[in-house]
């Protein structure tokens, strides 16, 4: 049996290109997804997971493309010059190279944590996106980037430093247009508006598979809620419960096969036959 | 008869952070980060967990180690918090 093929791409966007990996089935090509990444140490975490999914949605038939947005990864420029409005240019590039691939394959979108937050804009404003799949998305950019705050400080205080930032000094300082270092990646004013400002509340009309992966048997309320006022507004969401560590958060090898299973069955009931 | 704070805890520290022990096992004088590899990660967990499931906020000023050292000191900052401290 023939395997699916990996191929490192450049994807041309303004005046620079990403640096992409395309993952090509060796049969028929029932659909084509765009990873979108996590960011921060989340990216690198999780980097083995998302390559493991990839994989595995190319031998069940689906071309793939995994990329790094501008500032980040492999892609060229420094950190602190982006934040979600380029990286979402950065995921309509991945799509239209995605399209010059197969013209006439249905498209969709894969991402994790803001990864899926902008996955979900995305598909509000990209065209032809049948559908979205979100692994643990963040449901407020305010609460997330408050929450890497906090991760900050709990940091410090294991390391018993004497010194210790605060969450007030830091958001002050980037009021005042300081940045600050977080995990080796500088916060600029500019970054932490954006992600503040990220919150899903548009979706596109194609179908969303959202992922809840904790400790819990059924999905948190915040998720479940968020899911019910999609559906409410005309969406077609669905939440599926994953019980696993925050992978994206962990050092070393995470057995993910029952999510990136799961999440490929899903893909493949929907688009197997339409 | 209401669950003991350090046995929610127990099970709530275990449950989040997917231990491999039984809630019983987790000693309560031991350290977390000594004894039970608890890390900067798994503390933020745990953080959000005590505020989840004893509805209290856990503020930047909260974040000592004498607070967070072992299940005892957990159970104590739990009460003094609940306590309206």
């Amino acid at each position: 049996m023939l395997s699916p093929t990996e191929q490192a791409i450049d994807i041309p966007v303004d005046d620079c290109r990403l640096a992409g990996m395309l993952y090509e089935p060796a049969t028929a090509v029932l659909g084509g997804l765009v990873f979108c990444n996590p960011i921060f140490e989340e990216r690198k975490a999780a980097h083995r997971v998302l390559v493991e999914a990839a994989r595995s949605l190319a031998r069940a038939g689906f071309r793939v493309l995994r990329f790094d947005y501008r500032g980040c990864g492999d892609s060229p420029g420094a950190f602190d010059a982006y934040g979600p409005a380029t990286w979402l240019q950065d995921i309509a590039a991945a799509l239209a190279e995605l399209r010059k691939h197969g013209p006439d394959t249905p498209l969709g979108l894969l991402g994790l944590r803001v990864g899926a937050a902008m996955a979900l804009h995305a598909s509000a404003v990209e065209a032809g996106i049948e559908l979205t799949v979100l692994w643990e998305p963040v449901l407020d950019g305010q609460q997330y980037i408050e929450q890497e705050l906090r991760r900050k400080m709990v940091r410090e205080m294991v390391m018993r430093k004497g010194d210790r930032s605060s969450r007030d000094e830091l958001i002050a300082g980037l009021r005042g247009g300081a940045s600050f270092d977080y995990e080796g990646y500088p916060i600029a004013p500019h970054l932490y508006e954006e992600l503040g400002s990220l919150n899903p509340k548009t979706a596109g009309t194609g179908r969303h598979l959202v992922v809840n992966i904790s400790h819990r048997k059924e999905p948190s309320e915040p998720l479940a809620d968020w899911v019910v006022e999609l559906n409410g507004c005309g969406h077609d969401a669905v939440v599926h419960t994953v019980q696993h560590p925050p992978f994206w958060n962990l050092v070393g090898m995470s057995d993910c096969s029952e999510l990136i299973e799961r999440t490929t069955n899903w893909i493949t009931d929907r688009w197997k036959n339409r | 008869m209401t669950e003991r704070i350090e046995d929610r805890l127990k099970r709530m520290i275990v449950e989040r952070l997917f231990m491999s022990l039984s809630p019983d096992e987790l000693d309560e004088e031991k350290s977390l980060l000594d004894e039970y590899g608890v890390d900067s990660v798994s503390l933020l967990e745990l953080v959000v967990g005590i505020e989840e499931e004893f509805r209290i906020a856990v503020g930047d000023d909260d974040f000592d180690v004498d607070n967070f050292e072992t299940v005892a000191k957990l159970a104590n900052f739990v009460r003094l918090r609940l306590a309206g401290d």
